[in-house]
C-alpha cells in the first residue's frame, strides 16, 4: 500500500481490532504496513522524519523497516494523527529529566484500541474476576497517567496511594487472607516498598489464584531496591513468588504492555513486537537498545525506540538490562534546547 | 599547598574541613599578616614565574608522558598556554588596575572553590584569581576525575616551586557532592564561595551557603559559532573541529551550533568541510561508551525530524554533524555532536538570538568574517550578542586569563 485512503480508516481499525482479538483474523505485516501508511499520511512530524530517512509507504516492505522514532520525540513534538485539541486523552510520561514529559495523544479510536489491547494483554497473564487492588493514584487524580487509566479500564475500583489509604490496604489484604478470596495486586514498585516499609512486622499469605504485578521502578524516589530484593520482599511479605509475582513493562508512548514470565523475560501479545538494536550499527543485536512495534498505537506512531537496554532470545522475549544512563555530567555546558525549554516554561 | 587524599577514612570529614579552613586562615595570618596586598604582590610574582615560557615545558612534558590520556592533556595544555599568556607581570597588573583591585584592603581571607568535572583547568584560574585578591583557597575537587587531579597536581607543583609560602595558602581535597554537611561547613568557614557546574549544583551549594557570605556561581552556559559569507570554510572547519575536540563538546565554551551566513547550500558546504576535518582528527576524540553511542544515535534520529536536515557521523560516533535547513537547529549537548544551520532567512543572528532570549545564557562565539565584510552587519551583530567571549574558530577553548566569564569582572566580582 502506497498511500493511506481516509476511507480505509474504518476497515483498518476493524481489522486491527479483530487481529488483537484473534491472531488468525489477519496478517501482522499487512496491518503494520497499512498502519504505517496511515501514520505517514496523517502525522506531519512523522511524515517529515520518514521522508528524511527515505522510508516512505511503498518503499517499506516489512514491519521492521518502518522507521522507529525515539521516545524522546514525544517530549518535543506532537506526534499525533488528529489535531491535539481533539485528543480524547493525553498520557504523560513520569520522567522529568528534560523538564517536560512525553505527551501521547489518543483520539477516541486510539483509546478504544488501547483498551482492547490492554484487556486482551492482561487476560493473557492474570486471572479474571478477581478483586483488583491498584497501588497507584486513581484515574481521577492522575488524568494523564496511562497506568492509572489502564487500571481503571481493567475495572479496578480500589486504588491505594496516599498515606491515608494504608489502613484500607492492610484491611483488604487481611480480608483476602481471611476469606481465601484471591486478589490481583497491580502496583508500582515504589508503592509495594512503601507497603512493606510501613508494615514492617506484617506478613500476608495471599490465597491461591492471586497475583502480584509490579511496574514502574523507583524513578525519582529516595528509596530503591534491586529487582531481586523486591521479589524477595514480595515472597516474604505476601507469599507470592514468580510466576505469580511478575512485572509489567509499558510506557506512556505505547498502547500495549509486556509482562514478565517466571524467568523474568518479557513477552507481549501477538500484535506487539520488540527488537534489540545495536546503537552503533542500527542493526538487530542480542543485546542493545529496545525498539517496540505496537499495532495498537493508532494515533501516533507504531515503532518506538526506547532508552531501555535489553537482551533478546530467539523467540522474541526480552530481558530488561537497565536504562541507558543520562549523558555524562556536562558541568557548565547548556544546550540550546534546554534553554528554549526553560524559556517555554516561564 | 597540599593535595589531600586518603585522609577521609582516618578522620571525620567535617573535622577535616574545619581543620583545613582554620589552618589556611592561620597560615595567611602567620605568613602575610593578613595583608591582602602582600599576598597579591606575591601572587603576581608567582603566577608570572609559573607562566614563564621556560617553565611551561616542564609540566607539559609530564602531561605528554601519560600515554593513556595524552591527547586530552596536550589539548588542555593548549588552553593552559592561552591562560598563561595572561600571567605576565604586565598583564596581571593591567588586569588588577583595570578592575581597581590593587592594594585592596580585602576582608576575603578564605575562598571555597567547588569546581566542575568537565574543565580541568578551572583549578588554575580560580585559585589564581583568589590569590590575586589576597585570599587563601580551599578547593573541593570532583570525585573520580583523574584529569582534574592531574592538573591540580600540576598547579600544586608549579605554585610550590614558584612560592612555597604562597602554596601554603591553598588546600585541595575531594569529598562527595552528597556530603552536604561538609560542603556547608566549608562554606560557613569561608568568606567567598565560588561554584562552577550545572545550575542545579550552583543552586544546591548556594542554599548551603550562609547569606552573609559572598557567593559567585558559574552555572549553565552555551556557545555558538558564526561563519560569514565567503569565509574560508576549510579554515573555519579546522578551527571548529579544534573547538569541538578540546573538552569534547562538554564545556560552556564548546560550540553547540555553527550558524553559517547564507542559505542551506552554504551551510551544507561548511558542514562538508567540517566533516572532512572531523574525520581527519577523529582518532583524538575519546572512545565512546555504549551509553553515549545510544544517545548519539537518538540525537541523529531526532535531528531528522526537520525537513531537509542531513545527519552524518563516523562509524564509531566520534563525531556527529547535523545540518539543519533552517536556523532552528537542534542541539543536544552530547560529546562529539554539533549542529550546522544557515542564517539566510533572518536579518542577523543577533536579532534572531535576541528573539529567542538566548543571549542571557550565551558564553562564547567563534566568529569568522566573510570574504569582504570587515564592517558587515554580521560582525556588528556578533559583537552585539552579549557573549562574554568572541574569538576566531579554534580559540573558543583558549580564552585569556582576563576573560570575563559570565560577563563578570575577573577579580572585582570576588571582592
Amino acid at each position: 500500500m502506497n498511500v493511506h485512503d481516509p476511507a480505509a480508516d474504518g476497515p483498518l481499525f476493524d481489522a486491527i481490532t479483530a487481529y488483537i482479538l484473534d491472531e488468525r483474523s489477519g496478517d501482522f505485516e499487512d496491518l503494520a504496513l497499512r498502519l504505517f501508511a496511515r501514520h505517514f499520511s496523517l502525522n506531519g512530524p512523522y511524515r517529515d522524519y520518514c521522508t528524511n530517512l527515505g522510508a516512505v509507504p511503498g518503499d517499506v516492505h516489512g514491519w521492521s523497516e518502518i522507521p522507529a522514532v525515539p521516545a524522546r520525540a514525544f517530549k518535543l513534538l506532537s506526534l499525533s494523527c488528529c489535531a491535539v485539541d481533539e485528543a480524547a486523552a493525553v498520557f504523560y510520561s513520569s520522567g522529568t529529566t528534560e523538564g517536560q514529559p512525553s505527551r501521547h495523544y489518543l483520539d477516541q479510536k486510539a483509546l478504544a484500541l488501547y483498551e482492547i489491547s490492554l484487556r486482551v494483554g492482561y487476560a493473557r497473564v492474570a486471572p479474571g474476576n478477581v478483586r483488583l487492588l491498584a497501588l497507584m493514584q486513581p484515574p481521577a487524580d492522575a488524568p494523564h497517567s496511562s497506568l492509572s487509566y489502564m487500571l481503571g479500564a481493567l475495572g479496578a475500583t480500589e486504588f491505594f496511594w496516599s498515606e491515608g489509604d494504608r489502613p484500607r490496604l492492610a484491611e483488604a489484604l487481611d480480608a483476602a487472607e481471611a476469606t481465601r478470596q484471591p486478589v490481583a495486586i497491580f502496583s508500582t514498585a515504589f508503592a509495594l516498598l512503601d507497603l512493606f516499609d510501613n508494615k514492617p512486622d506484617h506478613r500476608w499469605t495471599l490465597p491461591q489464584g492471586s497475583v502480584v504485578i509490579e511496574t514502574g521502578g523507583f524513578k525519582g524516589r529516595s528509596r530503591q531496591v534491586t529487582r531481586e530484593e523486591l521479589y524477595s520482599l514480595i515472597a516474604d511479605r505476601l507469599g507470592m513468588r514468580p510466576p505469580q509475582a511478575f512485572a509489567e513493562y509499558g510506557m506512556s508512548e505505547m498502547a500495549s504492555q509486556y509482562y514478565s514470565g517466571a524467568d523474568g523475560a518479557f513477552s507481549g501479545g501477538h500484535w506487539v513486537r520488540a527488537r534489540v538494536i545495536d546503537p552503533l550499527t542500527d542493526a538487530d543485536a542480542e543485546e542493545g537498545i529496545l525498539r517496540h512495534f505496537d499495532l495498537a498505537n493508532w494515533n501516533s506512531v507504531s515503532a518506538i525506540q526506547t532508552q531501555d537496554l535489553g537482551r533478546m532470545d530467539e523467540s522474541g522475549r526480552f530481558w530488561l538490562l537497565g536504562r541507558a544512563p543520562e549523558s555524562e555530567l556536562r558541568g557548565c555546558s547548556l544546550t540550546m534546547e534546554e534553554q528554549w525549554e526553560r524559556l517555554a516554561a516561564r | 599547598m597540599k593535595l589531600l587524599q586518603g585522609e577521609l577514612a582516618s578522620e571525620p570529614l567535617l573535622r577535616m574541613v574545619e581543620r583545613e579552613a582554620t589552618h589556611l586562615r592561620e597560615r595567611r595570618g602567620v605568613s602575610y599578616g593578613n595583608d591582602a596586598a602582600a599576598i597579591q604582590r606575591e601572587a603576581v610574582r608567582a603566577l608570572r614565574a609559573i607562566g614563564a615560557p621556560d617553565k611551561r615545558s616542564v609540566w607539559k612534558s609530564h602531561a605528554a608522558a601519560d600515554e593513556a590520556t595524552v591527547s586530552a592533556r596536550v589539548l588542555a595544555g593548549m588552553s593552559l598556554d592561552a591562560m598563561l599568556d595572561g600571567w605576565s607581570e604586565a598583564e596581571l597588573w593591567r588586569l588588577i588596575d583595570s578592575e581597581g583591585v590593587r592594594d585592596l584592603k580585602s576582608s576575603t581571607a578564605l575562598a571555597l572553590h567547588v569546581v566542575a568535572a568537565n574543565t580541568p583547568l578551572l583549578v588554575w584560574s580560580s585559585v589564581a584569581r583568589a590569590l590575586l585578591i589576597g585570599a587563601a583557597s580551599l578547593v573541593r575537587l570532583p570525585q573520580e576525575s583523574p584529569e582534574i587531579d592531574f592538573w591540580a597536581r600540576q598547579f600544586q607543583d608549579a605554585l610550590a616551586n614558584a612560592s612555597p609560602k604562597l602554596a601554603e595558602l591553598v588546600s585541595m581535597t575531594h569529598w562527595p557532592s552528597d556530603e552536604l554537611g561538609a560542603t556547608r561547613e566549608a562554606a560557613c568557614a569561608s568568606d567567598l564561595v565560588l561554584v562552577y557546574g550545572s545550575d542545579a549544583t550552583v543552586e544546591n551549594i548556594r542554599a548551603l551557603t550562609p547569606r552573609d557570605k559572598r557567593f559567585v556561581g558559574y552555572g549553565h552556559r552555551f556557545s555558538i559559532g558564526v561563519v560569514g559569507t565567503g569565509a574560508d570554510y576549510a579554515a573555519a572547519a579546522r578551527g571548529t573541529a579544534l573547538d569541538m575536540l578540546i573538552f569534547d563538546q562538554q564545556g560552556c565554551l564548546s560550540p553547540q551550533i555553527i550558524f553559517v551566513e547564507g542559505e542551506s547550500d552554504d551551510a551544507a558546504r561548511f558542514a562538508a568541510a567540517l566533516r572532512q576535518e572531523l574525520n581527519r582528527v577523529r582518532g583524538q576524540f575519546p572512545a565512546r561508551s555504549a551509553a553515549i553511542v545510544a544517545k548519539l544515535r537518538e540525537a541523529s534520529m531526532m535531528a531528522r525530524f526537520q525537513p531537509g536536515a542531513a545527519v552524518s557521523h563516523d562509524l564509531e560516533f566520534a563525531w556527529l554533524v547535523a545540518t539543519a535547513p533552517s536556523i532552528a537547529a537542534p542541539s543536544f549537548g552530547l560529546p562529539g555532536y554539533i549542529a550546522v544551520a544557515p542564517i539566510g532567512g533572518c536579518a542577523s543572528p543577533a536579532g534572531w538570538l535576541k528573539e529567542q532570549s538566548l543571549s542571557e545564557r550565551l558564553q562564547g562565539v567563534s566568529y569568522v568574517a566573510g570574504a569582504n565584510d570587515d564592517n558587515s552587519a554580521l560582525r556588528a551583530a556578533v559583537y552585539d550578542l552579549g557573549a562574554s567571549y568572541v574569538c576566531s574558530p579554534g580559540w573558543l577553548q583558549r580564552p585569556p586569563f582576563s576573560w570575563r566569564e559570565d560577563n563578570l569582572d575577573v577579580l572585582k566580582s570576588l571582592t
